[in-house]
């Protein structure tokens, strides 16, 4: 609950992107949204995977385990990166933090970000670092 | 450049007051999910760092006291660096962050263990 509460208020670019363009009523509805998934315990792979697809849902984010930036789009084609076997719905303000782990240095990863790190990584390797995160933050058991 | 100049001018003891400084800044920026802002803060943990390591007796051991900081970033940091000098200490307190859950300084401290325990992050 205190990491709800501590994430819950934030104001940065990141989180502009996802409240800044709601109106004042959209901005709570968003915000209880993203307090309730918050509080989410972890859930198996298949549980995450399982409404990738359907609408989607306030509170939560659909997140590609392999990056979906130009170079992996590149690299892997699409389709593998937009498949159901490589995305997620997770809470939002999971999401944000995941995000943001990928784009900050790192010591394990040579003082690299993450994303940096894995930039010639292959396709498991980045697989394995995502879903290693995704076990860390809680996210997935 | 500018930075590194005057961390080579500064005593041990204003480079772990930097330390801490660079630290407690890195929690707010990660407070807010500034990344760029965090990142530039890295940069600078990293001269801080190398500056306290190139000192006679490599003086790192200097931020042995920052272990029992309340703020969980700088233990994290602290810990982190210490590794190569006082590896038990250092481990111990990367334990206490892991187990205390909170994120994503928790994920972290888990991730630095592993590292160290499989051997793909060698303190040095």
């Amino acid at each position: 609950m205190q990491w709800v509460a501590r994430n819950a208020v934030r104001r940065a670019p990141a989180v502009d992107a996802f409240f800044g363009s709601l109106d004042q009523v959209g901005k709570i509805n968003a915000l209880t949204d993203a307090i309730k998934s918050g509080n989410d315990p972890a859930k198996t792979l298949e549980e995450l995977r399982e409404p990738i697809g359907s609408d989607s849902q306030g509170g939560y984010h659909d997140h590609h385990i392999v990056g979906q930036h130009p170079e992996n789009r590149a690299r892997f084609g699409d389709s593998r990166i937009d498949s159901r076997e490589n995305q997620v719905r997770i809470p939002v303000l999971k999401h944000i933090d995941i995000s943001a782990w990928y784009s900050t240095g790192n010591e394990k990863f040579g003082y690299l970000s993450p994303r940096d790190y894995l930039r010639d990584k292959d396709r498991d390797e980045q697989m394995r670092v995502g879903l290693d995160r995704l076990r860390k933050s809680k996210v997935l058991r | 450049m500018m930075a590194q100049a005057q961390n080579h001018a500064a005593s041990v003891q204003e480079l772990v007051e930097r330390f801490l400084s660079v630290s407690l800044a890195q929690y707010d920026a990660l407070y807010v999910v500034d990344t760029r802002k965090y990142n530039r803060l890295f940069t600078r943990m990293v001269d801080i760092r190398n500056e306290l390591k190139r000192r006679e007796a490599d003086q790192r051991r200097a931020l042995l006291p920052l272990l029992d900081h309340p703020n969980i970033q700088v233990r994290l940091k602290a810990a982190i660096t210490l590794l190569a000098v006082a590896p038990d200490l250092a481990r111990k307190a990367l334990e206490r962050v892991r187990d205390s859950g909170i994120l994503p300084q928790s994920a972290d401290a888990e991730d630095m263990l592993e590292a160290v325990d499989n051997g793909s992050y060698v303190p040095s």
